[in-house]
């Protein structure tokens, strides 16, 4: 019984804080959208266009999907599509790494611009370990 | 009981999700000013960003004599195409290695700027950016 109330517990407070760190980092970046686009062209992945498209769109996704996930409404939706996020950040962030890029990653808005590659992706790595447990405890009562 | 959600509420809370992103996101690059909203063409940087930038980079006004003389931006050195060949050396003497320039002028669609960062790039000394909105988007900040 401990047990589960435990797990209950603990499961609020990931999901509560894995939620607002998607909050967090998406009213960062909507703040000063420019600074967004600058790391995303960093990278030098995306044409133009499609990297103003997302400087715009990916905050926004972040806060909604944070705050669903936050706030237990469309968590399932929350879920899936943050994995799916992470997942692309994770590849973005590899793809730099190899190149040699000296880029700052952009995660939580413009940073000191230099590149922490081993940190980010074990933080990236961590959030989705953490989102795939949420999920697969997303049947659970509460 | 733990395990995963249905596949198709998955999708349909993700879709309710994306487009409330999307309206969102709609609504925030309609809603700021036009200056702002002016997208970075390639070789910019936004004023945001020029700020941030570490280490602090080497700020170039491209203007004519006279303008810099009356006011630019601290730290800025002049460089304009009228006195290329005697203005060069001193901002060669204050580039470091691999220190970034940022270039700034008044000129309608920053073509002043343009060409001194095409020229300053010949040198392969570091990064050349133009500034966003030049002179202007400065003396806003200001």
């Amino acid at each position: 019984m401990e047990t589960k109330i435990i797990m209950r517990w603990g499961k609020t407070v990931l999901r509560t804080a894995v939620g607002g760190l998607f909050v967090y980092a998406g009213v960062l970046k909507a703040s000063d959208p420019t600074a967004f686009l600058k790391s995303i062209e960093n990278y030098q992945i995306l044409p133009h266009a499609a990297a103003v498209a997302a400087a715009f769109y990916l905050p926004y996704l972040e806060i909604f999907c944070g705050t669903g996930l936050a706030l237990k409404r469309l968590q399932s939706g929350a879920l899936a599509l943050l994995g799916g996020l992470m997942f692309v950040f994770i590849v973005a962030l590899l793809a730099a790494w190899v190149r040699g890029l000296d880029i700052d990653c952009g995660c939580f808005g413009s940073g000191d611009g230099t590149a922490h590659y081993g940190l980010a992706l074990a933080r990236d790595f961590s959030i989705l370990a953490a989102l795939c447990f949420l999920a697969w405890r997303s049947g659970d009562p509460e | 009981m733990a395990g995963f959600p249905p596949l198709r509420t998955v999708f349909r809370e993700a879709g309710v999700l994306l487009l409330a992103a999307g309206l969102a996101a709609t609504v925030a690059a309609v809603s700021i000013p036009k200056d702002r909203a002016a997208p970075l063409e390639e070789g910019e940087i936004a004023l945001a960003a020029a700020l941030r930038h570490q280490p602090p980079p080497l700020w170039i006004d491209a203007r004519s004599d006279a303008d810099y003389r009356n006011e630019h931006v601290p730290g800025a050195l002049p460089l304009n195409a009228e006195n290329w060949a005697l203005l060069v050396p001193k901002v060669l003497e204050a580039w470091e290695p691999d220190q970034t320039a940022i270039v700034y002028c008044s000129s309608p669609g920053g073509q002043a700027s343009r060409e001194v960062a095409e020229r300053l790039r010949d040198f392969k000394l570091g990064s050349v950016f133009v500034l966003h909105g030049g002179w202007k988007a400065w003396k806003q900040k200001s």
